[in-house]
C-alpha cells in the first residue's frame, strides 16, 4: 500500500507549506477503498496460473547523461511474464546485452560507449555501456541523441539537459509523531516564470547507501507552482527490492549526511518516470488502469534521459 | 430523412383516429388493493366481448373507449382474483375496482381465459416488470433482499461483477440505465461499494425495467430505465412490519391519515456490522472508533383531494458512513456519501380521457472524505443535485389509441472534485470550490395504437436539449500538458449547447392468439457522463456534464423479438435480437491522474470514442403452477473504439460478456413451505494482463498485452432459499427466510494481480499471479413480521 505514503506526506505538512497551492487527487481515495473491501469482507486468495500470451522480447534501455559526466546506457532484454527468473550468473547476464554499438551524439562530437562495471554507478546489474569524458561529456541546454545498433535492430533516441535550476537551500526538520531523532528532508525552489520546467529529487545518506535513491513521487512538473518560490520536503525513498520495516521507513535520521541530487529533466523524461512510478506503486491494485510505461526509445523499451543535476548536502542535526 | 418520414407518420395516426370516430363512450378508473388502497400499476382490464383490453398506468389509473353495449368487464393482476361484472356502456363510465390478494394456497393458481397477455399483446419489448413478492421468495446474500441483483438475472443484464449492483444493460455502461425511485433519479443506487442497493424491499412497490425500445416518455439515458415505484402505505388501516436480518434489519409503518383518502409510509432500514463487531474490538485497541454502516429511510404520504386530485409526496434518504481511527498517529478518517431525493406529485383527471401528472422532483448525491491528524485537516468532496420539473398528459382518445405527451426541465449541479484544507487556523489555498451547472429539457409525445387488429404501433419523437452555463473556467491545454489559456464564462453564460432529436419506434405484429413479433428503433442522447478510472463503479467516480469538450453520448439501437405464450399464458418465451451502437463515450486517458480543479478541468483528461453492442436473448418463464421460475441466455458482444486507447484498435469492452445463463426456480410446496433456487453463469470479465516484465532502476515493470485481451475464469454459482411462513394470526404474522450463497463454494475471480516480491539482485525475485474470491458458502436467516 505505498501509495498511502503520499497521503501520509500530506498530512505532516507543517507550516511553511502554507504558501503552496494545494496538490490532491483521488487517488488516495482508491487506495482506501481497496483497504475497506480487505477490510470488511470474508475474502480468499490463491495463487493461480495464467495463460499468457507469448510475447516478443524487447530492447529495454536505461540510459542517462548529465552535466560534467560521461553518458551511461544500460541495456537489458524485456523477458515473458511468467518466464525464468534469473538466479545465476549465467542467466543474469543472458538478459544483459553487452555486445551492441551504443553512440552518443551532441550533434557535434560522437562517442562510441565501451561496456563497463561498477557497482557504485547506480544501475544494476551494474555491467553497463559509459563513454569518455574526454571525448563526450554533458552540458546543460544541449540535446544528446542516442544509437544502439545490433545484430539484428538499431533503436534511436534524444534528450536533452535542461538549464539547471538548484535549489536556493536545503535542510532537516525533526517530523514525525513525537520522535525526537527523526525527520525529512527539505528544500526551497524558486521555480521560473516559464511554464513546463519538470523536477525529479533524489537522495543518498553517506555510509548507508550506496545509489541515489528518489522517495516516491519524485518527479513533478511546475503546474501548480509556476514562477513561485516554495518550500517543500520529501521523505526517504527505499531501493527496488528493499524489504525494510519498521519506524523508521521513510525517514531521515539525526547523524544522517544525505546528499541531495535535484535534477531538471524534459517532459519526455518526466513522463517516462511518471508512468514507471504509476506502474511501480500500483502493482497489486484493481482499481488502477494498466499500462505500458511511456518511453522516448524508438524500436524499445525504456529511456535515454537528461538530468540537469545538482547536488547539496544536508546534515541531519 | 428518416425522422421526418416517423414524424409524418405519427401525426397521421393520430389524426386518423378522429376520423373512424363514431357513438363511443369511455369507462375509467383506479384499480386498487382491496385489502391496504394501494394502486396497482400495469392491472388488465379487458373487454371480452370486443377483445379490446387498457392497463394502469403507474398511478393505478384506466381509460379505454369503446362503441356503445352491454359488455362483461372483467379486471385481472398477477397475484390478484380475477373480477368481473355486467356493464351497461350508455354513458361514459367511472368504475373504481378493488381487486382481491389471492391468499398462498396449496391448489395449482387458476388462471383466467381473460388475462390480459401483455407479453405477446403490447408493443414493448425489452421490458420485464416484477413483483417484490416474487423477488422476496429468492436466495439473497446475507438475507438482504436485492432488487437490482434480482434484475442480473433476466437476459440482456449483466451483473457488474461478484456482489456489485452496478449492472450493463445489452452492452451500455452503469451510467446509462436511468434509475428512478418515484420519478427522482438515483445517481449511485449502491451501500457498500455496490455490494446492497439502496432499495428497501419493503418499501417497495413495483419495479419496471425497460432494456430496448425505451418510449419517449423516458430519456436522458442511453441504454434502459429502471422504474421503481415506492408503496404509498396502507389506507385501510395501521400495520407494523419488519424483518431482522443477520446484517440489518428493518422496519416499516404505514397506516391511513384519513381511512380511504390519505395514507403514510415511513420504512427504515439499518445495518449493524458496526454495532456487532463492537465487543471484539477492545478499548485499548488501535483502532479503536472504527466502524462501518449504512442506512436508509423511505417516506410517503398521498393524498385524495377529490375524485379527480390526488397529491403524492415521497422521499428517500440514505447514508453509507464510514469511519478509521488509528489511536497510534493520531490519524481519523470518515468517509461518507448516500442519496436524498424527495419527489411531489399531483395527479389530475381533466376528463375521462386526460390524466395529469405534474411533479417537482429533488435528487441529491454526495461524496465525502475528511481526515484529520492532530491539527491537520483535509476535506474531499464531489456530487450532483438536480432540481426538476415534469408535466404528463396521458390521452385516451379511444380504444385503439393512447397518447402521452409532456415535458420536463431539470437544473443540474455538478461538484465534479473539490477540496478543502486547513492546519490549525491556517486555511490553505486549495483553489475556489468548482461547480458547474447545466440546464436540461425536453418535450415529448407518444402514441400507442392499433393499426389493424394485428399490428400495434408505438411511435414517439422526443427532443432534448442541454445547455451547460457559466460560472465556468475552462483550462485551454497544449500538447505538452501546460495550460496555455483561460477562458472565464460569466454566470448564467451560455458554455456549450447541444440539441437533439430521439425518434422511438415500435411494432408488433400478431401472428396468433399468442404469437407476435416486435421491432424497434430507438434514438438516445445522454447528457451527463460517469468517469470511472477503476474497474467497477466506486462512490469516488464523478459525474460530469457534457461541455464544450465532451459531446453528447448518442445511441441508436435496433432489436426484433419473437414472443409466443403457451399454455393459457402459464409458459411466456421469446427471442430477441439486437444491435446498438454507442457514440461519444468517455474514457480516462491511459495513464490520465485523476484531475482536480487546480488550473484543470476534469474532463481536460478524457478521450472519446465510440462503441458497438450486438447480441441474443432467449427467455422462458413459466408464470403459474407450483413450479415458477425462468431461464435465460444471453449470447453478446460489445466492443469499444477509442483513437488514443490500444492504439486505436477496438478492444472489447470490460463487461463484454459471450454467454451468459440464469435460472431462477420456485417450487411452492404448501401454504407454509416454498423452496427457490438460483443458478448462474457467465463468461468472464476482459482484463489486461502483463505480456512481459523488464526491470527500470532495479524495479520490475510490466509490459501490458492489448486492452481487455484476457478473460477472467467463468464466473458461476448457485444459491438457494426456503421460506417458511407462519401461521395466519388475526393481527400477526411471520415467515423465515433461510438463504445459502454460493452453495458448492466456487471461488469466483473478484480480480486477478500480479504481485513481484523479492529482488533480482539478492536472487530472490518470485512472480505469481494471485486471484481474489470474496464470497465463499454464506448462509443466512431472516425473520419477517407483520402486525
Amino acid at each position: 500500500m505505498k501509495p498511502l505514503i503520499n497521503l501520509q506526506n500530506w498530512l505532516e505538512q507543517t507550516p511553511p507549506l502554507r504558501r503552496v497551492k494545494v496538490q490532491w487527487t483521488f487517488e488516495p481515495v482508491r487506495v482506501l477503498l481497496v483497504g475497506l473491501f480487505l477490510f470488511l469482507f470474508i475474502s480468499c486468495e490463491k495463487t493461480i496460473t495464467v495463460d499468457i500470451p507469448q510475447a516478443e522480447t524487447k530492447i529495454v534501455v536505461e540510459g542517462y547523461i548529465e552535466p560534467g559526466k560521461p553518458a551511461q546506457v544500460l541495456l537489458t532484454k524485456s523477458s515473458p511474464y511468467f518466464g525464468k527468473v534469473p538466479t545465476t550468473q549465467e542467466e543474469l547476464l543472458a538478459m544483459i546485452i553487452t555486445d551492441a554499438k551504443v553512440v552518443v551524439s551532441d550533434g557535434i562530437t560522437t562517442d562510441t560507449l565501451k561496456v563497463t562495471y561498477d557497482e557504485n554507478a547506480g544501475f544494476f546489474p551494474y555491467l553497463f555501456y559509459t563513454g569518455d569524458t574526454a571525448i563526450l561529456k554533458g552540458v546543460p541546454g544541449r540535446r544528446y541523441d542516442l544509437k544502439i545498433i545490433t545484430d539484428t535492430e538499431t533503436l534511436t533516441a534524444t534528450t536533452t539537459i535542461p538549464a539547471l535550476i538548484p535549489l536556493d537551500s536545503t535542510w532537516f526538520v525533526i517530523q514525525g509523531d513525537g520522535h525526537y531523532n527523526r525527520g525529512f528532508c527539505w528544500g526551497l525552489l524558486s521555480d521560473p516564470d516559464t511554464l513546463g520546467n519538470c523536477y525529479r529529487i533524489m537522495a543518498k545518506r553517506l555510509g548507508k547507501d550506496t545509489n541515489f535513491i528518489a522517495p516516491y513521487g519524485s518527479p513533478f512538473d511546475d503546474k501548480f507552482i509556476n514562477g513561485k518560490s516554495f518550500q517543500f520536503y520529501f521523505s526517504r525513498g527505499t531501493e527496488a527490492g528493499s524489504t525494510e520495516t519498521g519506524d523508521d521507513l521513510y525517514y531521515f535520521l539525526k547523524g544522517d549526511t544525505v546528499v541531495v541530487k535535484f535534477c531538471t529533466l524534459d517532459k519526455a523524461h518526466l513522463d517516462f518516470w511518471l508512468s514507471a512510478e504509476n506502474d511501480i506503486y500500483n502493482q497489486g491494485n484493481p482499481f488502477s488502469s494498466p499500462l505500458t510505461l511511456i518511453t522516448n526509445i524508438n524500436g524499445g523499451l525504456g529511456v535515454w534521459g537528461g538530468y540537469g543535476a545538482t547536488y547539496d548536502t544536508v546534515i541531519c542535526k | 430523412m428518416r425522422k421526418y418520414t416517423l414524424v409524418f407518420l405519427f401525426f397521421f395516426f393520430s389524426f386518423s383516429s378522429l376520423v373512424f370516430s363514431q357513438e363511443k363512450y369511455t369507462i375509467s378508473g383506479y384499480i386498487k388493493d382491496k385489502s391496504n388502497g394501494e394502486y396497482l400499476v400495469s392491472a388488465a382490464i379487458f373487454i371480452p366481448e370486443l377483445s379490446k383490453g387498457a392497463s394502469t398506468n403507474t398511478y393505478g389509473f384506466y381509460s379505454l373507449t369503446i362503441d356503445k353495449g352491454t359488455y362483461q368487464l372483467s379486471s385481472s393482476f398477477l397475484g390478484y382474483n380475477p373480477y368481473s361484472q355486467k356493464i351497461v356502456l350508455d354513458k361514459d363510465l367511472r368504475i373504481n375496482i378493488d381487486l382481491d390478494p389471492q391468499v398462498i394456497t396449496t391448489e395449482e393458481v387458476v388462471v383466467t381465459g381473460e388475462k390480459k397477455d401483455i407479453n405477446t399483446q403490447g408493443t414493448q419489448m425489452g421490458t420485464v416488470e416484477m413483483s417484490i413478492e416474487q423477488i422476496k421468495q429468492l436466495p439473497a446474500l446475507m438475507g438482504e433482499v436485492d432488487v437490482l441483483k434480482t434484475i442480473q438475472l433476466l437476459p440482456g443484464i449483466k451483473s457488474a461483477g461478484e456482489g456489485n449492483s452496478g449492472f450493463y444493460v445489452r452492452g451500455g455502461g452503469p451510467d446509462q440505465n436511468l434509475i428512478l425511485l418515484d420519478e427522482a433519479v438515483v445517481y449511485n443506487a449502491s451501500h457498500l461499494f455496490g455490494f446492497f442497493s439502496v432499495f428497501n424491499s419493503d418499501a417497495i412497490k413495483d419495479i419496471n425495467l425497460i432494456k430496448g425500445g425505451m418510449p419517449a416518455n423516458y430519456g436522458g439515458r442511453l441504454s434502459s430505465v429502471l422504474d421503481i415505484s415506492m408503496k404509498e402505505g396502507n389506507n385501510k388501516e395501521y400495520h407494523l412490519d419488519g424483518g431482522i436480518g443477520i446484517i440489518s434489519s428493518r422496519l416499516t409503518v404505514q397506516g391511513p391519515i384519513k381511512k380511504d383518502t390519505s395514507s403514510f409510509i415511513i420504512s427504515g432500514r439499518r445495518t449493524y456490522i458496526d454495532v456487532l463487531t463492537k465487543p471484539f474490538i477492545s478499548d485499548s485497541s488501535k483502532f479503536k472508533g472504527s466502524g462501518y454502516y449504512f442506512y436508509d429511510l423511505n417516506t410517503k404520504i398521498n393524498y385524495r383531494l377529490s375524485d379527480k386530485d390526488r397529491l403524492f409526496l415521497s422521499g428517500y434518504f440514505g447514508r453509507d458512513v464510514f469511519s478509521f481511527a488509528d489511536a497510534g498517529s493520531g490519524l481519523n478518517f470518515g468517509i461518507d456519501w448516500g442519496n436524498a431525493t424527495a419527489s411531489l406529485r399531483w395527479n389530475h383527471l381533466f376528463n375521462d380521457k386526460l390524466f395529469l401528472n405534474t411533479s417537482a422532483i429533488f435528487s441529491d448525491y454526495n461524496f465525502t472524505l475528511g481526515i484529520n491528524q492532530n491539527d491537520f485537516e483535509l476535506k474531499l468532496f464531489s456530487g450532483m443535485q438536480d432540481w426538476n420539473g415534469k408535466v404528463d398528459f396521458s390521452y385516451y382518445p379511444s380504444a385503439r389509441h393512447s397518447l402521452k405527451f409532456g415535458l420536463n426541465y431539470i437544473f443540474h449541479t455538478f461538484t465534479p472534485s473539490n477540496a478543502s484544507a486547513k492546519s490549525g487556523d491556517v486555511v490553505f489555498d486549495t483553489g475556489d470550490i468548482v461547480k458547474q451547472y447545466a440546464n436540461e429539457g425536453a418535450l415529448y409525445i407518444l402514441d400507442d395504437f392499433d393499426l389493424t387488429e394485428k399490428i400495434k404501433i408505438n411511435v414517439g419523437l422526443r427532443y432534448s436539449l442541454f445547455q451547460q452555463i457559466g460560472p465556468f473556467d475552462r483550462y485551454i491545454k497544449n500538447e505538452l500538458d501546460v495550460v496555455t489559456d483561460t477562458i472565464h464564462y460569466d454566470k448564467g453564460k451560455q458554455v456549450a449547447f447541444y440539441q437533439g432529436l430521439e425518434p422511438r419506434f415500435s411494432i408488433r405484429y400478431k401472428l396468433g392468439d399468442n404469437t407476435s413479433i416486435k421491432a424497434s428503433y430507438t434514438q438516445n442522447y445522454q447528457y451527463l457522463h460517469l468517469a470511472s478510472l477503476a474497474s467497477t463503479s466506486l462512490p469516488a467516480d464523478l459525474w460530469v456534464p457534457s461541455s464544450d469538450r465532451v459531446k453528447p453520448q448518442f445511441a441508436t439501437q435496433y432489436a426484433l423479438g419473437f414472443f409466443q405464450n403457451f399454455k393459457n399464458n402459464m409458459f411466456e418465451t421469446s427471442v430477441e435480437v439486437y444491435y446498438k451502437s454507442l457514440k461519444n463515450l468517455i474514457e480516462y486517458a491511459e495513464g490520465a491522474i485523476i484531475g482536480n480543479n487546480v488550473n484543470d478541468n476534469p474532463d481536460n483528461s478524457f478521450v472519446f470514442g465510440n462503441g458497438e453492442a450486438y447480441g441474443t436473448e432467449f427467455f422462458v418463464k413459466k408464470n403459474s403452477g407450483k413450479f415458477t421460475g425462468w431461464l435465460g441466455y444471453t449470447l453478446s458482444w460489445t466492443t469499444f473504439q477509442f483513437d488514443d486507447i490500444n492504439n486505436g484498435d477496438p478492444y472489447p469492452a470490460k463487461y463484454d460478456s459471450r454467454h451468459d445463463i440464469s435460472l431462477v426456480l420456485t417450487y411452492d410446496l404448501n401454504k407454509h413451505w416454498s423452496f427457490s433456487t438460483v443458478f448462474v453463469y457467465n463468461t468472464g470479465n476482459a482484463l489486461t494482463l502483463p505480456v512481459a516484465r523488464y526491470l527500470i532502476n532495479g524495479y520490475i515493470v510490466n509490459e501490458y498485452g492489448s486492452r481487455n485481451s484476457y478473460r477472467m475464469p467463468a464466473y458461476h454459482r448457485m444459491d438457494i432459499s426456503v421460506n417458511y411462513y407462519g401461521k395466519k394470526h388475526k393481527r400477526f404474522q411471520s415467515d423465515w427466510n433461510f438463504s445459502i450463497y454460493n452453495v458448492y463454494n466456487r471461488y469466483n475471480p473478484y480480480f486477478i494481480y500480479f504481485a513481484n516480491v523479492g529482488s533480482l539482485e539478492q536472487g530472490n525475485l518470485e512472480i505469481s499471479a494471485k486471484q481474489v474470491s470474496l464470497f465463499p458458502i454464506l448462509p443466512s436467516v431472516t425473520w419477517n413480521f407483520k402486525f
